[in-house]
């Protein structure tokens, strides 16, 4: 079997999981491509960026018809974002192999222990509706029962900030961005977790865009290679959405963490040994 | 940040009861833009899988020599297939943010469109230059 089909194949099982789990495919997909397959961490970062543009572009098309994704917040945020997706774009397609590898197993421990965190406590509500926050208002019909919530996206600066770090995350590794992105707008900006869910997607192209770029013409994004990745990632992506209500989440959330924290230690170790 | 939102967006609510957000304008163009790049960049990448599926040989060039791209598609090839489709994924959310400017005309969510067009023009000259 070539390896465009195990890709392809790969990929739809990454975008399934890692649509289950809520952490898109990127951080399963880059790992898969160069632990599994030997694809230089490079040429796998700028597959999966184009996974995250497609499964965006998708995404946020529903998101915006519905009306729950916020597009002023998101755009606002992107001009952070997409900045950020160039500096880590220039810096992923010239730094050391090695040394993304060793950021990449940082980033999967990361996430992990979010997780873990997430299991032991809940994060306490944030309240929407001070008055004295600053930012802007803004409000969104909740599809399960129809009501309509009203927020106020507070500390905008402050997003603003982490919105750039979030980019050159994603830039630099191949990852959506979503794992900063949403807790930002979530817990720190007072932003409701559908509505931070759905704008962080519609961010996620444009940024991902920006650092696609720039790994097309440094030559390691490999037209035949990101086919199979971006596709397999969409349709997967999909399937995971339709299956996340029939599997339990608790289970997933530590499949996920086992499986992320046994390929940061392959990544490290890649990082160690070249 | 702010200063580009304005004074008046403390109190500016930007969704209408019926769950659309911008008062009085449509996501349609955007969403279309999205939905269609979607599919097309689906079809090139479909039609690239299945040739190499059934082993046609893969060539690759520089993605920007237009011509190379064009004749590899004819043979057909992959490479030109594959490379046609990753080329609309990244140009699609750009397409999505022209619409969202031509639907948002005159309001801010325009103007931060098209501040958001211009970082993706800065990372086009980047990526030309290099």
């Amino acid at each position: 079997m070539s390896l465009v089909v195990i890709a392809f194949l790969v990929s739809i099982a990454a975008g399934g999981f890692g649509a289950l789990v809520g952490i898109g495919g990127g951080l399963i997909i880059v790992p898969v491509l160069t632990v599994l397959l030997g694809v230089p961490i490079k040429t796998a970062i700028a597959a999966s960026l184009i996974g995250v543009i497609a499964t965006s572009m998708s995404a946020s098309a529903h998101y915006l018809d519905s009306g729950i994704a916020d597009r002023r917040l998101g755009l606002l945020l992107l001009l952070a974002t997409a900045a950020g997706g160039i500096t880590g774009g220039l810096l992923g397609s010239v730094i050391d192999g090695r040394v993304l590898a060793l950021l990449f197993g940082t980033l999967l421990v990361f996430v992990a222990v979010q997780m873990i965190r997430q299991r032991a406590a809940l994060p306490a509500p944030v309240p929407h509706d001070d008055p004295e926050g600053g930012g802007f208002v803004s409000s969104y019909i909740e599809p399960s029962d129809g009501s309509e919530v009203s927020y106020r996206a507070r500390r905008l600066q402050a997003g603003g900030a982490v919105s750039f770090a979030a980019g050159n995350v994603s830039g630099l590794l191949g990852v959506g961005g979503g794992v900063i992105n949403v807790p930002t707008m979530n817990l720190a900006m007072g932003v409701p977790i559908r509505v931070a869910t759905t704008t962080s997607t519609f961010m996620l192209g444009p940024t991902a865009a920006a650092s696609a770029l720039l790994y097309f013409s440094a030559g390691v994004l490999d037209p035949v290679l990101a086919a199979p990745v971006a596709l397999g990632v969409f349709i997967g992506a999909r399937i995971g959405a339709r299956m996340s209500s029939r599997v339990s989440q608790g289970a997933l959330r530590v499949a996920f963490i086992a499986v992320a924290l046994i390929f940061a230690m392959q990544m490290f170790f890649r990082a160690i040994t070249g | 940040m702010k200063g580009m939102l304005g004074r008046d967006d403390a109190t500016a609510t930007s969704t209408t009861p019926d769950g659309s957000r911008p008062s009085g304008a449509s996501t349609r163009a955007t969403s279309a833009a999205l939905t269609i790049g979607s599919l097309i960049s689906a079809g090139c990448f479909l039609v690239a899988i299945a040739l190499e599926v059934v082993g046609r040989p893969t060539t690759a060039a520089s993605v920007l020599d237009l011509t190379a791209v064009i004749r590899s598609m004819t043979v057909p090839e992959p490479w030109g297939w594959a490379t046609l489709g990753v080329v609309i994924v990244i140009v699609t959310p750009a397409v999505g943010l022209l619409a969202t400017v031509l639907e948002y005309r005159g309001r801010r969510e325009a103007w931060l469109a098209l501040g958001v067009l211009g970082i993706l023009a800065v990372s086009l000259g980047v990526a030309l230059l290099r």
